[in-house]
């Protein structure tokens, strides 16, 4: 049935402003203020969507979050949106949604076969029917129920919006602007208290945007109206609408996300789509209110069934008929507010009430107004497959347990179900809270929680408008006190025409029916957006899944985007009576962030693209950017990787610069390295303790290489140690371990030995340091500087202080290409004049920039490790032949007695080699394994690790090939005119000569094992 | 594999020919080049007074300040150097002039003061403390000074701090080591009209956390 349902006045809707907008391609038209809901049912439209499992056609059973039906697709292209609940869409102009889990249309939808299948497909038909061949599974069942299953289509374009973060803190935390929300938000504003409040709806008021009530004489609207107002004037005071408290964590924690733009405006970082808050309170409020229940019956899901609170403010708030004759089917009296109201709309109404007996007065009313109710009875099926058409109501027998008589129908075209409210408590047991459940109320209730966290009003299952309005301000000023105000005037109560506080609700889960749910055609659905059934809580209960948890996971009762908040009081209440135990022995399972769903991209905020990750550049980078330089990250450092000129290739580039620092002269950006400044008279004793080599002994103005390890005895870094005065070191660590091994000492020193008298700073980023490297390096430095160069007088493995290019630099004579190298070392800040005078002084003898990549290979030839490349954390400087650098003389140092262990000194454990490639030609990949015998990859059986049951998976079998290292470096060497490497072999220093292979994809390369050491191996070069 | 192009050959744009040893000399100040110069145009461009500015300090001298305040010794000699002591208390600045010391931890603190660059403050501090256990370490390049001001420079720096910000917590002459951006920095108030804030930055992340701020300043300047 189409047609418009809008009530002619009435409701928050702005009628001089209509909104078109098209659902499933059709086109409607609804008014500033809707959300899609509303105005889907203006338009008369009920059917949804289809359910997950059955495709059952579903309509809306909700007006807020709580929705487990009526989810669509928002959108198209890169800015479509799944599973976005209609009742929470603002409606704008141009709005594009459409029904999900459909095929082709919500209409005619294949997957109902589904339903034809269901006696097969009960809880746990999944893993029965598909699990049990794991192949079966992974090709055929898996790729079918996945396309089958899930709620719309996830976007493929990257999303094009902003988002953004805000971190704030606060006083207080108000949780829901409903009555009891805004009054504890009113009384801490009051005391200068800085209050945040905040509201998932676009207006606030909550529950009185719904309800008209007079509260102290004034309409609810203007009672709203003037505490808003009396907020905004605050200036502590932060109003967050459209904002969905999504978690409450430790130590009054919470996130929240805001709705910024919600129609198809452009997003900015002006303007950004979604804001996740992070708040940090002092004190939290939660106001969230309460979910009203459906009732389990037969059929319960047919669309036009729908929650009497639902129905109530689609009329109210929205101005629009739910639809004209419909039954109201209750537990409570609160349900008969929606029948008076539809009545009063002119609509045909008749109440089934599940109670023995019916309130006097409100039997009295409902006879004057000419509404016929039921009592003593139950609901036994609906008819209708797109729309309710009937509803078959029978007397319930004496002890109710089931019907007296026969059913009679009843035409209608809706149903209201009203069970009564469970507060909600999602938040508060987000933090551990723990609840009981209260059996005059029909609700759990928060009983033990957290230190400065406080309920009031619905979550406190506190149902009546003036004692949530009295209990808010209560608890509003208590929480102004405790976060250090003087303590707020909580006000006198307010009186409240018309509230109804107590519901004189009757437990009621599953009605009596003339069919048990597991003998009857019919489903009583419990939790709507998993198709789970009473029938499947009783099976989970028969097949041992009896605990509140294993029958949620068992039945998937509670799961889904709605988190069971319809279902899930419904599901364990049923639980409960099959058990024979009490609501409070069954328990529920645990709440958990988020409330309702978070979109990702809102997570992410600013960190995409480029601020995803800090991107580190040194005072030189722009020279490489305009040079062309290729780069390669190196922790956050963006490193130049090669100079490529004329289209060069890698191979090319790296060739050419290999040859300019072997025959010429080259420079590098080494600014990256790590460097801490070491100073204190025990700073010499302290450095003996953390490497494995002497460096007390060093003297003012030499320089040693030293190696880190961890306690476990494995190598950790590695550097260079300076004297730069008696009591003051300088110690360079690799670029990406400098952050670890700074904490790293300063942990040592504050833990282990405070005694010691040693001051640690990082000065990473104060020196800006070039390395000029090749046969041409003094050459070149004697132009730009006035230092004696003379390798008699500055020897290898010293440092000097002066001026280079009228700069105030440190030079080191350090190494790591083994050509004579100097490091030069000045102030940040002065970096690119240094590297631009090194560029100019160096261009008539062809001075070349190098990279990172040129770098490794210089290096490598030379048979020098990179911690990290070589080594894995699993490495002992023995394994790497590195022994002469672990000093016997010293009594101790970190990772020394980890040195002796049995393990560390196997003899076939993993050592560094050096590799030759049987063809010179061939450069064999990094990473690729080698072993003993020339087997084709191609023969190796796949290795695979054995299923549950020990079994191999799928006939493989464990590969008999044993792996003895593999490659760690692997070059192309413009010096050698061959490929070479280095790579780790089991007991591989004492087998120089053997042949290994490294077996690839498409061959199998044979590879020899050498000295690591491949070019200058006396070391003539380091001095030019 | 194909054989590598022959060496010997230059990257475009170095310019042939060389300034003496001496005329580079006398240019070493000008030779310096702030991490944030080259952006400094943008961060004009990106900032509105009403709402948000944002400028580096280049160049302001920032000594690593290592040391036993309760003794004595030790305080006295950086007074006599800076002219005032270290503070003890935590997260607060001390001020002389143009001089402030903040304490980054219990036994760490940051000497900051205008450009200085033939480094006669650090001379000063050295040798006061000759004698003393501590250390002063020149720490001028180590991080760029980010000033951002103005009614909005609070919120901008909400969207990514984490710390308490409300002048009632975090008044005039407090600092605090913090991270925004993934960015480790310290962070000192040092006005309330219009509110300003000083970043100190590690030099390498000054770019990152300038195109930061320009992104979060945004939404108050409306310049993007």
């Amino acid at each position: 049935m189409t047609g418009s349902m809008r009530l002619p006045g009435g409701g928050r809707i702005d009628r001089s402003r209509p909104l078109k907008f098209t659902f499933n391609g059709k086109g409607y038209t609804g008014y500033e203020g809707d959300t899609l809901a509303s105005a889907l049912i203006a338009n008369g439209v009920h059917l949804i969507a289809r359910s997950m499992k059955y495709h059952r056609p579903r309509g809306l059973m909700t007006a807020g979050s709580d929705e487990p039906n009526g989810m669509v697709q928002l959108a198209t292209g890169a800015r479509t949106e799944p599973n976005i609940k209609a009742t929470q869409i603002p409606l704008y102009d141009g709005l594009e949604a459409s029904s999900v889990n459909v095929f082709p249309s919500v209409e005619t939808d294949i997957g109902a076969v589904n339903g034809l299948l269901s006696p097969f497909m009960t809880a746990g038909f999944y893993y029965k029917t598909f699990m049990p061949s794991q192949l079966f599974w992974d090709k055929v069942a898996e790729p079918i129920i996945r396309k089958a299953a899930g709620f719309g289509k996830a976007p493929t374009e990257p999303d094009p919006d902003v988002y953004d973060h805000k971190h704030v803190h606060c006083d207080l935390m108000v949780v829901g602007a409903g009555p009891a929300g805004l009054s504890a938000a009113r009384a801490a504003a009051a005391t200068g208290a800085r209050v945040i409040l905040a509201d998932e709806q676009a207006e606030f008021g909550g529950s009185l945007l719904t309800l008209h009530r007079e509260i102290d004489g004034k309409p609810s609207a203007e009672w709203v109206g003037s505490v808003v107002s009396e907020l905004s004037g605050h200036d502590e005071v932060t109003l967050l609408r459209r904002t969905t408290v999504t978690g409450l964590y430790d130590q009054n924690y919470l996130v929240a996300l805001e709705q910024k733009i919600d129609d198809l405006t452009p997003s900015s970082p002006a303007n950004p789509r979604m804001r996740v808050w992070h708040i940090r309170a002092k004190e939290v409020i939660l106001a969230t209110g309460s979910h009203e229940r459906p009732l389990v019956f037969a059929d319960n899901d047919r669309p036009g069934t729908m929650l009497a609170s639902a129905a109530l403010t689609y009329m109210n708030r929205y101005g629009a008929l739910p639809c004209n004759k419909p039954v109201v089917v209750t537990n409570n009296d609160w349900a008969y507010e929606t029948a008076r109201t539809f009545k009063a709309h002119g609509a045909e109404v008749t109440v089934v009430d599940t109670r023995k007996t019916v309130p006097e007065d409100l039997g009295t009313e409902m006879a004057h107004l000419g509404i016929e109710v039921l009592a003593d009875s139950t609901v036994t099926g609906v008819s209708g497959k797109h729309r309710v058409k009937g509803v078959s109501v029978a007397a319930k027998n004496a002890d109710g347990s089931g019907i007296a008589g026969v059913s009679h129908s009843i035409d209608a075209d809706g149903l209201i179900v009203s069970g009564g409210y469970s507060a909600a408590v999602h938040l508060f047991c987000h933090v551990g809270g723990k609840l009981s459940f209260d059996d005059a109320r029909v609700s759990f209730m928060p009983a033990t929680g957290r230190k400065a966290l406080a309920c009031v009003g619905g979550t406190a299952a506190e149902f009546g408008i003036a004692a949530a309005i009295d209990g808010g301000a209560a608890a509003g000023a208590k929480a102004a006190q405790a976060a250090g105000f003087k303590p707020g005037r909580a006000g006198k109560g307010v009186q409240v025409a018309d509230d109804r506080a107590d519901g004189n609700v009757e437990a009621a889960w599953l009605l009596p029916s003339g069919t048990a749910p597991n003998r009857s055609k019919a489903k009583f659905f419990v939790d709507y957006q998993n198709d789970t059934g009473a029938a499947d809580i009783a099976l989970a209960v028969r097949e041992g899944f009896d605990s509140v948890e294993h029958m949620k996971r068992y039945t998937l009762t509670g799961f889904g985007t709605d988190q069971g908040k319809l279902g899930n009081i419904n599901g364990l209440a049923i639980l409960a009576e099959l058990t024979g135990r009490t609501i409070q022995e069954t328990g529920t399972t645990t709440f958990r962030p988020p409330y309702t769903p978070v979109t990702f991209g809102a997570l992410a905020g600013r960190d995409a693209g480029d601020m995803l990750d800090p991107i580190r550049v040194t005072n030189i980078h722009d020279w490489h950017v305009a040079h062309g330089a290729e780069f390669e990250n190196v922790g956050q450092w963006k490193r130049p990787w090669y100079y490529p000129i004329d289209g060069e290739t890698m191979h090319q580039a790296v060739a050419r610069e290999c040859r300019a620092a072997r025959t010429a002269v080259t420079a590098l950006d080494a600014s990256t390295l790590g460097k801490i400044d070491v100073t204190g008279k025990d700073a010499g004793v302290f450095l003996d303790r953390v490497y494995t080599n002497m460096m007390s002994t060093l003297k003012v103005g030499s320089v040693r290489y030293g190696l880190m390890l961890h306690e476990d005895g494995m190598v950790y870094d590695d550097g260079t140690v300076t004297r730069l005065a008696e009591n003051r070191f300088l110690v360079t660590t690799t670029t990406g371990g400098a952050a670890s091994v700074f904490q790293h000492l300063e942990d040592y020193l504050q833990t282990e030995w405070p005694d010691l008298d040693v001051y640690l700073t990082s000065v990473t980023e104060q020196w800006a340091t070039v390395t000029v490297s090749g046969p041409k390096a003094r050459m070149l430095l004697e132009r730009i500087t006035d230092m004696n160069l003379d390798p008699a007088d500055f020897q290898f493995m010293t440092f000097r202080e002066g001026k280079v290019a009228g700069l105030p630099a440190r030079v080191f004579r350090i190494s790591f290409t083994g050509e004579l190298s100097y490091e030069i070392s000045v102030v940040w800040h002065h970096g690119k004049a240094l590297w631009e005078a090194v560029m100019d002084a160096g261009h008539d003898f062809g001075i070349t920039p190098y990279g990172t990549e040129t770098m490794h290979v210089l290096r490598a030839e030379k048979g020098f490790i990179i911690v990290g490349q070589e080594t894995d954390g699993t490495l002992t400087p023995y394994d790497l032949g590195m022994g002469w650098i672990v000093s016997k003389k010293k009594e101790d140092f970190i990772g020394k007695r980890s040195l002796t262990r049995p393990d560390t000194v196997r003899e076939d454990r993993k050592q560094l080699v050096g590799l030759l490639p049987e063809d010179p030609g061939f450069v064999v990949p990094e990473g690729a394994q080698l072993v003993n015998n020339s087997v084709k990859l191609k023969d190796v059986p796949h290795f695979a690790p054995p299923g549950l049951d020990g079994a191999p998976i799928y006939g493989r079998k464990a590969s008999p090939v044993p792996m003895l290292g593999h490659v760690t470096s692997s070059y192309w060497s413009d010096a050698l005119g061959r490929s070479f490497a280095l790579g780790l072999v089991k007991g591989g220093q004492a087998r120089t000569g053997d042949i290994v292979y490294a077996p690839l994809d498409d061959r199998t390369i044979a590879m020899r094992i050498v000295d690591p050491v491949f070019y200058d191996k006396e070391g003539a070069r380091r001095d030019g | 594999m194909a054989k590598p192009a022959s060496p010997g050959k230059v990257a475009p744009g170095f310019p042939p020919g060389r300034a003496s040893t001496k005329e580079l000399d006398t240019r070493a100040m000008d030779l310096r080049f702030s991490p944030l110069e080259a952006v400094s145009h943008r961060l004009v461009a990106a900032s509105a007074a009403d709402h948000a500015s944002v400028a580096e300090l280049p160049f302001t001298t920032q000594i690593g300040l290592r040391g036993d305040a309760s003794k004595a010794a030790f305080a006295n000699a950086v007074k006599s150097a800076v002219g005032v002591a270290p503070p003890k208390e935590a997260c607060t600045v001390a001020v002389k002039g143009d001089n402030r010391i903040l304490w980054l931890g219990p036994d760490e603190w940051l000497v900051v003061a205008p450009d200085d660059p033939d480094g006669a403050l650090l001379a000063r501090l050295e040798k006061a403390l000759a004698k003393v256990s501590a250390a002063a370490v020149d720490l001028t390049g180590n991080r760029s000074v980010i000033e951002l001001s103005g009614p909005s420079a609070r919120a901008v720096l909400e969207k990514g701090c984490r710390h308490d910000l409300h002048p009632k917590t975090f008044p005039v002459g407090r600092v605090v080591g913090t991270l925004m951006a993934h960015t480790q920095f310290f962070l000192e108030k040092t006005s309330d009209n219009p509110e300003t804030f000083r970043l100190y930055v590690r030099s390498s992340f000054a770019r990152h956390m300038a195109e930061w701020l320009m992104d979060a300043m945004a939404e108050f300047t409306g310049r993007v």
